[in-house]
């Protein structure tokens, strides 16, 4: 496995723990051998395209979907074995918001700490105190279909707390929503994660992972392409990158092959460190005619793209779950 | 015990959805009205009764029967919104007791259909209808609810099975149409054709119209109430088995 791993096992206690994960689907292959260890405590991103295989990690990990093969542990528990222990220390919250639209935003908490077996006036002080903490309280009384995406995604997000979850589940909690509402999502989870709780989100924005996780693993077509904390992740592809862009796009391979870089859109991408673009002016030039040259420091972006042979969604772009793959890029990988 | 209290939360749940919908409402409301006012006032003149019978007393037993059913059958477009739109994996997400999702389900389409019922009794008897006051009523409102309940059962093995709403539409009410209408509810099974006859004879649903009939008119238990409790067990068994064995697959390879 490239990339970095998260120091001594041993002593580190896991919060989930996947081995050789495999779920087909007829020929697709949704995971295909994913390993995965994420430390307590933490936050930790799963990122990747769309139909890397996020959401059906998601899916195995909180017992909604039995793996076709392989193992995972939530909190110590066999998700497949102990399915109704896992439920018990697990809070979900998806894409879809799955809030009723029909009930208030109260009542939605209410048929949640109900089902997690709370009895009603303890789910009462605790709903209105998730109310109030995801400034919800005023809209508490109000049917959920008159809330905005906004307010929906954090109603979700605080049913998902209702059951005071070890482990919290986010599947692309802020895809589809504005830069604003983001950011403010992003302030509750980083105060859920404070006081202890393991969150696990998935995301296809580079930037979120950046912004949020302490640990990050890559996933393409099922697999885990590389893992590291975001600094680690950066320093593998280089600390700056440098861009080439030929005069003659005809000159795009060999610029390649000489540059030692990838193509990306009419250039040439070279990951190097910091004095690193003399010696590779040295060797392409007087060999292809550059139009142009820039530099920029490594972000998550080029890891992605160093792993995945891709490039990563756009913000804001609306995501659909599990897709079949898209195209598969070339993959070549740089030590 | 908690089986006991999430299907109770999730039947309230299922009950508000309903009252607060007024697409819904209209749907359940509105639609039994102006079959009752079709029926008994355009159609009604044209259509032979048994001497001594007015139409209206043969029709509101039938129609009150063809709701139960029909608002049984709203049960496989919610079971697969529910589906689709995530709600049922947020459900099965949670330490719920695992078939009180489908409970909820039913009990909440079962008491539904039987305050549908009781609206549609009274519009009946603005209209004319005559029932004999007495336990017969009681016993028919019970009839009908358990109506609701095995067809409930079925739509949800319907809803279950499609997952999808918009399949579940046509799945959930294509069968309708042919069970409560090629059946004694609107007219006299004599009067049809002897193919469809022969159909209508051994429809369930005739045997409901004519068990309520019975338990309203008269009142007497006929064989047809036996007949309906048999067809009501048949139901409820062959759609519980449908819908807990997919419920319990579900998410397995």
């Amino acid at each position: 496995m490239p990339g970095a791993t998260y120091g001594d096992p041993v002593t580190t206690e896991l919060a989930v723990q996947a081995r050789d994960v495999r779920v087909t689907y007829g020929e697709t292959k949704a995971l295909d051998g994913l390993d995965l260890e994420i430390p307590a405590a933490t936050i930790h991103a799963i990122l990747g395209p769309n139909g890397a295989g996020k959401t059906t990690f998601i899916r195995v990990a909180t017992t909604l979907l039995v793996p076709t093969s392989g193992e995972v542990t939530v909190g110590g528990l066999d998700v497949v074995r102990q399915p109704g222990r896992v439920r018990d220390i697990i809070g979900v919250a998806g894409q879809y918001a799955t809030v009723d639209e029909n009930l208030t935003g109260m009542e939605n908490l209410m048929l949640t700490g109900t089902l997690y077996g709370l009895r009603r006036d303890e789910c009462r002080a605790r709903a209105a105190r998730l109310l109030e903490s995801f400034n919800l309280a005023d809209a508490g009384s109000r049917v959920a279909r008159t809330y905005s995406g906004g307010m929906r995604r954090r109603l979700d997000l605080a049913a998902s707390l209702m059951g005071e979850p070890k482990i919290l589940f986010l599947d692309e909690p802020t895809t589809g929503l504005d830069v604003r509402t983001r950011n403010a999502l992003w302030e509750e989870v980083r105060a859920i994660a404070a006081r202890g709780v393991t969150v696990v989100l998935t995301t296809q924005y580079l930037e979120e992972a950046d912004a949020l996780a302490s640990s990050i693993t890559i996933i393409d077509h099922g697999r885990v392409v590389a893992s590291g904390t975001p600094e680690e992740l950066k320093s593998t592809v280089g600390e700056e990158i440098v861009t080439l862009t030929p005069v003659s796009e005809a000159d795009l391979p060999r610029l390649a092959e000489v540059a030692g870089g990838d193509i990306v859109a009419g250039s040439v991408r070279v990951g190097t460190s910091v004095a690193g673009l003399d010696v590779i002016l040295e060797r392409v030039v007087g060999e292809v005619p550059l139009f142009a040259v820039s530099t920029a420091s490594a972000s998550l972006d080029d890891v992605f793209l160093a792993y995945t042979g891709h490039v990563a969604e756009e913000a804001g772009e609306t995501a659909d779950a599990e897709e079949p793959s898209a195209p598969r890029g070339r993959r070549r990988r740089r030590s | 015990m908690k089986f006991a209290t999430d299907t109770w939360a999730l039947t309230r749940r299922n009950l508000v959805r309903y009252r607060r919908n007024p697409q819904a409402i209209v749907f359940t409301l509105i639609q039994p009205v102006m079959f009752v006012l079709l029926f008994v006032y355009v159609f009604g003149g044209a259509i032979q009764t048994p001497p001594g019978v007015s139409y209206v007393n043969l029709l509101i037993p039938g129609i009150v029967v063809q709701n139960a059913v029909f608002s049984a059958a709203a049960a496989s477009v919610a079971v697969s919104d529910d589906l689709a739109s995530g709600f049922t994996d947020r459900l099965r997400s949670l330490p719920t007791a695992r078939l009180a999702p489908l409970s909820g389900r039913v009990l909440a389409d079962t008491l539904r259909a039987g305050l549908l019922v009781v609206v549609i009794f009274i519009v009946g008897i603005i209209v004319g209808f005559r029932p004999v006051w007495s336990w017969g009523l009681l016993g028919a409102w019970i009839l009908l609810m358990l109506i609701a309940f095995g067809f409930s059962w079925l739509a949800v093995a319907i809803g279950v099975s499609v997952r999808n709403p918009e399949v579940a539409q046509s799945a959930g009410f294509i069968w309708i149409f042919p069970l409560t209408f090629a059946s004694s509810v609107f007219v006299p099974v004599a009067t049809m054709p002897d193919w469809l006859a022969a159909f209508a004879r051994i429809n369930p649903v005739t045997q409901f119209a004519n068990a309520v009939r019975g338990l309203t008119l008269v009142p007497e238990v006929t064989p047809a109430v036996g007949w309906s409790l048999l067809w009501i067990v048949g139901l409820t068994v062959v759609g519980a088995y449908i819908s807990i064995r997919a419920w319990v697959r579900m998410g397995k390879p």
